[in-house]
């Protein structure tokens, strides 16, 4: 599903983010990438939605090398990623529909077509009584959850989280932890960079530990 | 096959509809913070009108005062036989409908008569007023005026062939300035018009680049994240100038409905010069939105920063 192949990335001329990566992620696959803040972690995941192209190597996605996306083609590549993160980029002006609403938007589709399925969507994670709430007013983990489903509504193939619950205290951590891993069990490929030792205890899976831009180890559960 | 571009169309009918909605949208969520957009257009619009309009005034009052239909020739020394020999010479001519002979008695009842203050014009006696044939043209001879001038100098007795081209070429020098004044005053309005829409769509989108972030968070292509806003411009160019237009229309027509009390009319301008300005108009907002949307998102290129 993910392949990289002696993946370089730097931002400012002799400054690797990422060094020599190589790395398979396979279809299904639940995976915490860990490391020292500043390790690099946020640069793997933006390589995978095409947000930064690779300085050196090849990153793959579904079999399609990033490098060969255009301008044009990122857009539809996109779509099959469901991107969440730690400051959640939400919309705080506008109400909890009308926020995951946006993400329906792009496949032109009007308010009363998409209804039910956000309103599904809203109910698996415990916030349908918010939704017509602004989400300024609405707590961190609520504001988490709203953003999962977001990232939910175009069904992708792939989660990539940025430190979900970077922001959130345990117990919200643990109930966003108990979305993704429902989704885990229902076959999406997800990845997840955090410092949060307690939820990987608790929710154990594959582990690439990064540092200073490279692999240090890649071990853990090999949950299926 | 067919069927299936038949659905493509209705296809991208359907989207179209869908941004030129999601344009309305932005225009009437917009709508209060471009109040002074609003108010600077529309007074752009209408000042040029004016000026638009004095130029027209001006220019209909110079073309009905020096329409010219006919040429003067004065004489040396004229007796009564060289007088009537000449004229019949001269409306031999072709283009010559008409001849009137003014004697000096004839000529300073004439001037008399249409002017108002050249104080002591009766004290001179008439033989200071020359004596002088009209000639009245058709349409053909006013074409051919400058040759029927050459001609009528070539007969005897001629001492002056004129039709005021000193006062003409002046009128026409005017005129031109005018219209000159009036297409610089055009591309200046043209191009604050711009401006103003350029930075109104500019602050707008600055205002909505979260939403746009989120776009391309979840996969908005290009055309559909910038198209509502350049819709949205649109919109507003069209509105504010077929307003301002209006506004104007009444104006100058209330004007004229004050001005039929006193025997004056003002010429206003024909319709389609004012189709033409917001064509016009419109056309640079178009383009001036465009470019400030375009500008914008090349620097929106990643999701993480904006
Ligand atoms: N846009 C950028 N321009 C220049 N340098 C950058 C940019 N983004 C990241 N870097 C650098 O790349 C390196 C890796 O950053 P990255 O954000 O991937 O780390 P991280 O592991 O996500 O850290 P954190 O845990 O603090 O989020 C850092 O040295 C950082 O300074
Ligand atoms: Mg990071």
């Amino acid at each position: 599903m993910i392949n990289f192949t002696d993946v370089n990335l730097s931002f400012t001329a002799g400054m690797n983010a990422l060094n020599g990566v190589n790395l398979d992620i396979s279809r299904g696959e639940f995976v915490y990438v860990i490391g020292k803040s500043g390790a690099g972690k946020s640069s793997f995941l933006r390589l995978i939605y095409a947000d930064v192209m690779p300085t050196r190597g090849l990153v793959k996605v579904d079999g399609c090398d990033i490098r060969s996306l255009g301008r044009l083609q990122i857009p539809y590549f996109r779509r099959k990623i469901g991107i969440i993160f730690q400051d959640y980029k939400l919309i705080e002006s506008i109400t909890v529909f009308d926020n995951i609403k946006l993400a329906t938007d792009i496949y032109y589709k009007l308010r009363s077509e998409v209804k039910d399925e956000i309103y599904i969507l809203l109910r698996d994670v415990g916030i349908f009584e918010k939704r017509d709430e602004l989400v300024c007013n609405l707590s961190g983990g609520e504001k988490q959850r709203v953003a999962i489903v977001r990232a939910l509504i175009n069904n992708p193939q792939v989660i990539i989280a940025d430190e979900p619950t970077g922001n959130l205290d345990h117990e919200t951590a643990e109930n966003i932890m108990q979305i993704l891993n429902k989704l885990r069990l229902e076959g999406t490929t997800i990845l997840i960079a955090t410092h949060d030792d307690n939820i990987r205890q608790r929710y154990p899976a594959r582990e690439i530990r990064l540092d200073k831009g490279k692999v240090i180890s890649d071990a853990g559960v090999e949950s299926e | 096959m067919l069927v299936l571009k038949v659905s493509n169309i209705v296809k991208s009918r359907s989207k179209f509809i869908y941004l030129f909605m999601r344009g309305f949208r932005n225009f009437l969520r917009d709508f209060r913070s471009n109040i002074v957009t609003f108010i600077t257009i529309i007074t752009l619009i209408v000042l040029f009108n004016i000026f638009n309009l004095t130029s027209v005034v001006l220019s209909s009052f110079l073309s009905s005062t020096t329409s010219v239909d006919s040429i003067r020739v004065y004489m040396l020394d004229a007796d009564k036989g060289d007088i009537s020999k000449l004229s019949t010479d001269l409306i031999s001519f072709d283009g010559v409908v008409d001849v009137q002979i003014f004697f000096p008695s004839d000529s300073k009842k004439f001037i008399e008569e249409n002017t108002s203050n050249i104080k002591g014009l009766d004290k001179f006696s008439e033989q200071f007023f020359p004596t002088f044939i009209d000639v009245k043209l058709d349409a053909e001879g006013i074409k051919n005026i400058k040759v029927l001038k050459e001609e009528m100098y070539k007969l005897s007795n001629v001492e002056y062939v004129s039709y005021g081209e000193k006062i003409l070429s002046k009128f026409f020098q005017i005129n031109f300035i005018t219209n000159v004044f009036i297409v610089v005053l055009l591309i200046l309005v043209c191009i604050s018009l711009a401006s103003v829409i350029f930075n109104a769509t500019r602050i707008s989108l600055y205002k909505y680049s979260e939403e746009m972030k989120v776009y391309l968070l979840v996969g908005g292509t290009r055309p559909f994240i910038s198209m509502p806003y350049i819709f949205s411009s649109m919109i507003m160019s069209l509105v504010t100038s077929v307003l301002a237009i209006a506004i104007f229309v009444m104006l100058s027509s209330f004007l004229n409905s004050l001005l039929v009390d006193i025997d004056i009319f003002m010429k206003t301008p024909p319709i389609w010069t004012y189709i033409f300005q917001i064509f016009i108009l419109n056309i640079f907002s178009l383009i001036s939105s465009s470019i400030s949307v375009v500008l914008f998102i090349k620097r929106v290129s990643s999701v993480n920063d904006v």
